[in-house]
């Protein structure tokens, strides 16, 4: 009877941790510039910044957000559409290295790149990338949309914090 | 035999609970050689193997990495300005972007590449166009057709709502993308020689074209649309704007817009088929009213269009 119970406990604590671990997987941050924040929230503050490529293990989610873990210890919360299960190289050259297949591996600046749009540049004098360019600048911190929701009276779901 | 029963009980528990550990497993160990990997920074050989890999998966616009859509984005909206030129407005600019990107962030999808940028095109017709990635490109008669900050972010969000969906690369042939995904994957360096990259730079050609005659003449089909009012209402419900914004603007547009006009008319289906797929979103609560800090910063914002 003592023995029964030992088991069940023991299966009980195993089916747990199995249940917690397997949400751990390495994933990679596909954006130029990718946020962590201490909540999973679109406002959420925001705890330190990742960087393309970077390589960071999921620990848990919640809905569309995962919690992370980067190898430099920052943990924070991230949107899914900042993360890919693909490893992302990013510079080029050397071997190859045995075991990965091309469905997990992706090489930033390959295909669509800087260089072809030099190249498209080149002969298409019309396209005006001058503003694009401009565009580009106007960034907007987390900081700034609170207080302007704060200011119109927008009220998000789930509060602005 | 009571206690028989009940080992035979737990042995299930334990099965599954072995079951479930072992993939996690390797996930854990896989950890060191991964981040040895970033740093080599190599790309699998097997060219020939590659080629393979690449003509089989590699054929539809849901193989195109962020970067790469982010480089489309940047020629659709170049394009786009070579007709219609910026507004000098950077009042209206700052509280756009302001707008803009707080919406941007209550998507499905906060995270592109390069970011979610707006600005005002200086055009009297009522137009908006969201370049994939999140460039998104608003002219001065559209801004006009809102009355409020309520009906600015429902056509923002509609916008955005083509951007979450990625409806901007499904108008890429398909021929295209096999000719792209052909050279990314012979060629291994991220160099191209000049032959790949002339290649290259056809399909890319070829892409932006695909699309801007989408944004600009054809329209993305009635399904499309759909899917972007409605994440439109997710977006403004989200962020706590009134989702009936949506219907007034759309309201607003059937009775400006001229039948076989050459703006917004020409792009998207009948305002008034766009009300009915709407409004069962939306349920019947009551419209919000607008606060007046909102009201006033909307229009100081928007006083010299």
């Amino acid at each position: 009877m003592t023995l029964t119970r030992v088991v069940l406990v023991l299966a009980f604590v195993l089916a747990l941790a199995a249940a917690t671990w397997s949400d751990s997987e390495m994933m990679s941050v596909q954006v130029k510039e990718g946020q962590l924040r201490s909540t999973p929230s679109f406002l959420g503050p925001v705890v330190g910044p990742v960087s393309y490529g970077e390589r960071v293990e999921t620990v848990k989610k919640q809905g569309d957000w995962f919690d992370v873990k980067t190898s430099k210890n920052l943990r924070g919360w991230i949107h899914q559409s900042a993360l890919t299960t693909k490893q992302i190289m990013l510079s080029a050259g050397g071997q190859a290295k045995s075991g990965a297949s091309d469905k997990e591996v992706a090489l930033a600046g390959k295909g669509f790149n800087a260089d072809v749009e030099a190249q498209y540049r080149r002969s298409n004098a019309r396209a005006d990338y001058t503003w694009v360019d401009r565009m580009e600048t106007m960034t907007v911190r987390p900081a700034q949309m609170i207080s302007f929701l704060d200011e119109g009276k927008v009220r998000p779901e789930g509060g602005s914090r | 035999m009571k206690q028989r029963r009940g080992t035979l009980i737990v042995l299930p528990f334990v099965f599954i609970a072995l079951l479930l550990l072992f993939p996690c497993r390797s996930a854990i160990s896989g950890f060191s050689d991964v981040v040895g990997g970033v740093a080599d920074g190599v790309l699998p050989g097997k060219v020939g193997s590659a080629v393979k890999v690449a003509v089989a998966l590699g054929k539809s616009f849901e193989d195109i990495t962020p970067e790469q859509e982010y480089y489309i984005g940047r020629a659709v909206a170049a394009n786009v300005l070579g007709k219609y030129p910026a507004s000098l407005n950077d009042r209206f600019d700052d509280y756009l972007n302001t707008l803009g990107q707080t919406l941007a962030q209550a998507s499905d999808r906060p995270d592109t590449f390069g970011g979610y940028h707006f600005l005002l095109l200086d055009s009297p017709e009522i137009n908006a166009f969201a370049a994939p990635g999140g460039l998104i490109l608003i002219t001065r008669g559209m801004v006009r057709l809102c009355k409020t900050e309520d009906a600015l972010a429902a056509v923002l969000a509609h916008e955005i709502g083509h951007i979450q969906g990625r409806h901007g690369l499904k108008a890429i042939k398909n021929s295209r993308l096999t000719d792209a995904f052909n050279v990314a994957a012979t060629e291994a360096a991220r160099t191209y020689g000049p032959a790949q990259l002339s290649k290259l730079t056809e399909a890319f050609e070829g892409s932006i074209t695909d699309i801007t005659s989408t944004l600009m003449t054809s329209g993305y089909s009635r399904d499309l649309e759909q899917d972007a009012d409605k994440g439109a209402v997710t977006i403004l419900r989200r962020v706590g704007y009134d989702p009936g914004a949506l219907v007034v603007m759309l309201t607003e547009m059937k009775k400006q817009l001229k039948p076989g006009g050459l703006d917004f008319a020409k792009t998207h289906p009948d305002p008034k088929d766009r009300i009915d797929y709407v409004k069962p979103l939306i349920g019947n609560a009551p419209a919000k009213p607008i606060p007046p800090e909102r009201q006033h910063r909307f229009e100081a914002a928007t006083q010299n269009l």
